[in-house]
């Protein structure tokens, strides 16, 4: 009788094999490196709500009721 | 310009390359592999998390820089900021996973997500002053979340006094947080029953 482990067996990838935890954090590594490369992206998505507030704030100068600044009140909205 | 920051990062990014992946058969392909399938939604979950972060500062940087905002200035405030984002983040993921579905292949993501999410911004006040719409449309943008992230961050960023000027007479956190959190148990549902890995064409 020989004692082969067959491959696939926890023993025989054991060392190789990543907890689920750290796969999450690699495949959440992974989808930021994907977003980061599409430059669309981090232009249009991520400089979505500069570009909004630089466009909002030229149009609209001043303040709202109660002393309020229009960009103090847009900036969180 | 936070929330909607944070809502296009979320419901609008998810919405439109979800099914994009789905298309191209990505997703079929990780369902294969013997990867736990939480571990796909996961790495979505990190990566808007972690966009959605930078995303906010780099706004705050650029609001601060050039047009003297007033950060919060007390701990309670950041607080309650920290918990409105992360609600109103989870509620919006969850929702742009549940909608990624509605789209039949990946043209369609687009025409079907920007629609929803440019609508809302316009009822919910992320435009104009929130009071100076008609009633009838604030009361369809109660019913859904960007209108409760907007008050609830108007709470960290403006004076207390101006909660007054809100359509409920205060900024109803209690009502933010139950509005948001509903949201979530909905978006949660809607993935859990709807969510598909392939297309119609994959049979």
């Amino acid at each position: 009788m020989t004692t082969t482990t067959r491959p696939g067996t926890p023993a025989a990838a054991g060392s190789r094999r990543i907890g689920p935890g750290a796969l999450a954090l690699r495949q959440g590594r992974l989808e930021i490196t994907q977003f980061l490369r599409s430059r669309e992206s981090v232009v249009f998505t991520m400089g979505f709500p500069i570009i909004m507030i630089l466009i909002f704030a030229s149009i609209f100068d001043g303040t709202i009721g109660g002393g309020v600044k229009f960009t103090q009140y847009s900036s969180p909205a | 310009m936070i929330a909607t920051g944070l809502m296009t990062v979320s419901f609008q990014n998810l919405g439109i390359w979800i099914p994009i992946e789905r298309d191209r058969g990505v997703l079929k392909r990780y369902r294969g592999t013997p990867m736990p399938k939480w571990v796909w939604f996961a790495g979505k979950v990190i990566m808007v998390v972690a966009i959605g972060i930078a995303e906010t500062a780099l706004l705050l940087a650029v609001a601060v820089a050039l047009f003297d905002l007033d950060l919060p200035a007390t701990a309670a405030k950041w607080f309650t900021f920290g918990w409105v984002a992360m609600l109103g983040v989870t509620a919006c993921t969850l929702c742009g996973i549940a909608i990624s579905s509605l789209a039949r292949t990946a043209r369609s993501g687009s025409a079907v997500v920007t629609p929803v999410s440019l609508v809302l911004q316009f009822i919910s006040g992320v435009f104009f002053v929130f009071t100076d719409l008609p009633t009838w449309m604030q009361q369809v943008a109660a019913l859904f979340p960007l209108k409760w992230m907007c008050q609830g961050l108007r709470a960290v960023f403006l004076p207390e006094s101006f909660g007054a000027q809100e359509p409920g007479g205060s900024f109803e956190l209690g009502r933010v947080a139950l509005v948001l959190a509903l949201w979530c148990v909905i978006g949660l549902a809607l993935c859990l029953t709807t969510f598909r890995w392939t297309t119609k064409r994959d049979g």
